[in-house]
């Protein structure tokens, strides 16, 4: 259950802070996660694109169909203010969570 | 590169998504898709391998189970664009409604620009109807209404009826000879002065009123509010002893008192015994507000040769008009052969009462409906091309839409349904400038177009403009409908810019320029012949100058025939009279002032039967009038012969004759010193004394009828309109005439204050309604021509792009691509042109009537009008050419 909720919550994650600096469309989206972490972690069509519908839904990021010269027409997400709040606060919790392993598990090492 | 849609659609379908954001997601997975496939090509994947791995991201059944979760939506029946049977009509209808509100929201400047073209055209068409229906379709205001009838009088050769009135004895004898009617009646205009204590509360006042024979309000099927009507008691009466008051004078003169049955007042300085009021919005005649019996025991009412009293009736039920008709001209002929000498030739006709209200604006009306029609048609012609270009850009939706499995007819009433959308916000728009026209129309009020105050928006119009509205929604929209809804999938799902930019599309944009300049011409061309007729009426010199002069009528109160003649008859009047032009002609800034009965081109004035003394009595017959010296300087109507009257009250009785009089009835005589015998019910022997000019009496369009006029001082007229011509200005000009009638009598009132120059004026008001509103409506088709031009030649410049770019690189100058834009577009406008003038000249000779001194083929307006639309075509052409040929080559070609 732990682990879903947190593979759900940090997928979120994932998306809102890909889209905080500028605009990008699903495609780029996926490719980026699969770059970023190393081909480790995948979204398929099937889940990243209920993700994004999810996100929009709250609010938290707008999609804009956009067309530009000599390129397909393609849907671009962008975070909403309320999507930078939520965003900060989760990248606060997710420090925390992070810290809180690294202290039991470290713990354990040292 | 594949195309995943279908399979995408085909997954998700189940979700009851609604089609457009399942149109979304599939747009957007597919692009997604695309890229993947484009990456796997990149890293050395075959086709079919890449297709099999985009596909397997798909990941089975698990995009519709996320989507379910995150679209949440209901389990209710889904609608799916093309699925058959599954839901109700409504359900869809109300689906396409929503559907095409959005879309018509999404280009904001597109709707705006379709919804204003359409309001003006159907905001033309529904303030014209609403004209049309209150005035021509309304029945009048009465119980059976089909039932009442007017007779006129009629020439008994021809069968022809003229404007005129019957004689009292002769309507008493239609009466009794007739079976066709209920109740046939008969009343005549006149003004009478209510005074004194008895009379309520207030001064002297002139009050419009109808003496009327028994049965008058029994016609109407009107019974009064209090009291009784007039009977066949009242009318055999020598003079009028009741009086009935209307419900506006009960109230505002006697407080709504009930008491007031019964009571006396004075009428004409005589005791009148009220004995009804009648109800609220009783109107008949016009301005009435006061019926008094017609008193048929009176000697005036017992001359078979004055013709003075307007009759009308109610037929029986059952009865037709023709009936009646027939059986009044045989009633005629009867009466004719007891009373040769004042019948013969006389007869009538039986027309129905709304027929001679208003049965001859018919025409106008017919053509301002005509009118307006062609401004919608351009309206529906300029919408439908906008509608094909966007369809054109919007061929790759529905494509979409068609291949994920919407029928053509789903998409066909998609389409319809943005297009009624349209149709009604037009039409609620037009409402709207409907009745911002009505307002202008009013202010337009031709003094003499009847029943306006009765024109409203009520829910016949409002049927008309929801019918009109439907009707042009499907009108402009059916095309392009029907052409976006069979789109060539293959061909429009590639990403072409050029949208349906194929032959048959530019040639059906081409047809509509074509189509608009040929309704813009018929338009023009007949506003050119109206303007043109006007002009010509408006230059017609009436026969006398109306600069400077003021007309006011004056009626001194009518006295009953005693019998006992004490001063010499009329002598009283015509000491009143004389009295009056002294006086005036004292006022400062007074240059002449005089007196006529029956001013020209005002609707009055009579005519009457004469001979000349020493001719066989072949009852000839000219305009009569009864003037003083001083109207004739008053008005400037020169004498061309003789002298003017010398105004002697005891001399030889004198007549003035106009000089078509002289022409028609002495041609190449001297009229001077001839006697004419004038009918006036007892024969009266005068001597021709001089000549005057013409005067254009009944109407500007039209010859001078022969005038004669015989002299005041020797009249004895009760009634005058008295005519002042200032030197400079007419400010105060009224109110100084008027305190100088009161200066001699209090009790006599002064109304019916004119300047010549605004009965001039007013009598031309028929002609000048016509005129504006067609020029002001041929003026909007040819702002929507225009606008339509240029909407179809921006278009194909850019459909034209690519192929000017082409030619400009192959070395083409500018003038030629100028030419071969302009060019082709004047080819279609000139054709438009050469249709219009077709018709125009067809349709001219309906107008034929309507024209004063014009022909239906009048060169001027048919050089003119194709002159301005060419240059409008070219105008409209040019600048969208100027533009295209100003296209870099290398821009141009780029676009592919």
């Amino acid at each position: 259950m732990l682990e879903r909720e947190l593979k759900k919550g940090s997928a979120e994650l994932l998306i809102l802070s890909l889209v905080e600096s500028r605009a990008r469309h699903g495609y780029e989206i996926s490719k980026l996660i699969e770059e970023r972490s190393e081909g480790d972690l995948k979204f398929n069509v099937a889940s990243l694109y209920p993700l994004l519908y999810r996100l929009e839904k709250r609010g938290w990021i707008q999609g804009k169909w956009v067309e530009k010269e000599g390129q397909r027409r393609r849907r671009y997400y962008r975070l909403t203010a309320e999507g930078h709040k939520v965003l900060a606060a989760q990248r606060r919790g997710w420090a925390s969570f992070v810290e809180s392993v690294r202290r039991i598990t470290g713990a354990e090492h040292a | 590169m594949p195309d995943w849609r279908q399979e995408i659609a085909r997954r998700i379908a189940g979700l009851g998504l609604r089609p457009e954001r399942e149109w979304e997601i599939v747009e957007e997975l597919q692009q997604h898709l695309a890229d993947r496939y484009e990456e796997w090509i990149a890293g050395g994947a075959t086709a079919a391998e890449a297709r099999r791995l985009a596909l397997a991201d798909l990941s089975g059944d698990l995009l519709a189970k996320h989507l379910r979760e995150v679209e949440g939506l209901p389990a209710a029946p889904p609608v799916v664009l093309g699925a058959r049977g599954r839901g109700s009509i409504a359900l869809h209808l109300l689906h396409d409604l929503r559907y095409a509100c959005r879309t018509l929201a999404r280009n904001p400047g597109l709707t705006a620009v379709v919804v204003l073209t359409l309001a003006l055209g159907i905001g033309a068409n529904t303030a014209v109807f609403s004209v049309f229906s209150g005035v021509l379709l309304q029945p009048l205001p009465y119980p059976d209404p089909a039932r009442l009838i007017w007779l006129w009088p009629a020439d008994a050769r021809t069968g022809q009826s003229y404007p005129g009135a019957i004689s009292p004895p002769d309507f008493l004898d239609y009466r009794m000879q007739s079976t066709a009617f209920e109740h046939l009646c008969a009343y005549l205009r006149m003004n009478i002065t209510l005074s004194g204590s008895g009379a309520g509360s207030g001064e002297a006042e002139r009050i419009p009123a109808a003496g009327i024979s028994s049965g008058f309000f029994e016609t109407f099927g009107v019974q009064p509010q209090l009291g009784r009507v007039n009977g066949l008691a009242d009318e055999r009466k020598g003079w009028p002893e009741t009086a009935i008051l209307s419900h506006g004078l009960w109230q505002r003169r006697f407080s709504g008192d009930p008491a007031v049955i019964g009571k006396t007042i004075h009428l004409d300085g005589k005791n009148v015994t009220v004995t009804g009021v009648m109800p609220a919005g009783f109107d008949f005649p016009k301005g009435a507000q006061i019926w008094q019996p017609a008193p048929f025991g009176y000697s005036e009412m017992q001359v078979r040769r004055f013709h003075f009293l307007m009759v009308l009736g109610r037929l029986k039920s059952g009865v037709s008009i023709g009936q009646a008709d027939a059986e009044m001209k045989s009633v005629c002929a009867r009466l004719a052969a007891t009373y040769p000498d004042t019948d013969t030739g006389y007869s009538s006709r039986v027309v129905s009462l709304l027929d001679q209200m208003v049965g001859s604006l018919r025409p106008t009306f017919r053509m301002l409906m005509a009118a307006v029609c062609l401004v919608l048609l351009i309206a529906c012609a300029n919408v439908a091309h906008l509608l094909l270009a966007r369809a054109a850009a919007r061929q790759k939706e529905i494509a979409i839409r068609s291949s994920l499995g919407a029928s053509a007819g789903r998409v066909l009433r998609q389409l319809l349904a943005e297009s009624l959308l349209l149709a009604t916000m037009g039409g609620a728009l037009g409402s709207i400038l409907a009745a911002w026209g009505l307002r202008a129309l009013t202010w337009l009020h031709p003094a003499n177009l009847p029943r306006l105050d009765e024109v409203r928006l009520d829910a016949r119009v409002f049927v008309f403009t929801a019918g009109i509205s439907m009707l042009t929604g499907l009108l402009f929209g059916l095309i392009p409908a029907l052409r976006a809804a069979q789109p060539d999938l293959t061909e429009a799902l590639k990403d072409s810019r050029h949208g349906g930019s194929g032959g048959r599309s530019s040639r059906f944009h081409n047809a509509l320029v074509t189509a608009e300049v040929a309704f813009a011409v018929v338009l023009l061309a007949g506003a050119g012949l109206l303007i043109r007729s006007f002009q010509r009426l408006q230059s017609v010199h009436p026969g006398f100058d109306t600069r400077n002069v003021l007309a006011l009528r004056v009626e001194l109160p009518m006295t009953p025939a005693t019998g006992a003649v004490t001063d010499p008859p009329g002598g009283k009047e015509r000491a009143f009279f004389r009295d009056l032009l002294e006086r005036l002609r004292k006022l400062p800034g007074v240059e002449s002032a005089g007196l006529v009965s029956a001013l020209p081109l005002s609707g009055d004035g009579n005519d009457t039967s004469f001979t000349i003394d020493g001719r066989p009595p072949d009852r000839r017959n000219a305009d009569d009038r009864t003037a003083s010296a001083g109207y004739f300087a008053a008005m400037r109507i020169p004498l061309l012969k003789g002298s003017w009257f010398h105004e002697s009250e005891t001399g030889a009785r004198e007549v003035l004759i106009s000089r078509s009089f002289a022409e028609t009835y002495l041609p190449g005589e001297d009229p001077l010193g001839q006697h004419l015998l004038i009918d006036h019910g007892f024969p009266f022997d005068c001597e021709i004394v001089g000549v005057v000019g013409d005067v254009l009496h009944r109407t500007l369009a039209g010859p001078p009828r022969p005038t004669m006029y015989t002299s005041y001082s020797q009249a004895t007229g009760l009634r005058a309109v008295v005519v002042i011509r200032a030197r400079a200005s007419l400010l105060g000009m009224a109110s100084a005439a008027q305190q100088e009638v009161q200066a001699i009598d209090r009790g006599v009132p002064v109304f019916d204050v004119h300047t010549m120059g605004d009965l001039v004026s007013d009598s031309v008001g028929p002609q000048r309604f016509r005129t504006v509103l067609l020029a002001v409506f041929a003026g909007l088709a040819l702002l929507l021509a225009a606008a339509g031009i240029y909407g179809v030649m921006s278009y194909s410049v850019t459909l034209r792009t690519h192929e000017l770019g082409i030619r400009a690189a192959l070395g083409a100058g500018r003038a030629e691509l100028m030419q071969a834009v302009v060019g082709r577009s004047m080819v279609w406008a000139a054709a438009g042109v050469a249709i219009g003038m077709g018709a125009a000249l067809g349709l001219g000779r309906l107008l034929a009537d309507m024209l004063f001194e014009v022909r239906p083929t009048d060169p001027v307006s048919f050089l003119a009008v194709p002159a301005i639309l060419l240059a409008v075509a070219f105008c409209a052409s040019y600048l969208p050419a100027r533009r295209a040929t100003r296209v870099d080559a290398m821009v141009a070609l780029r676009y592919e």
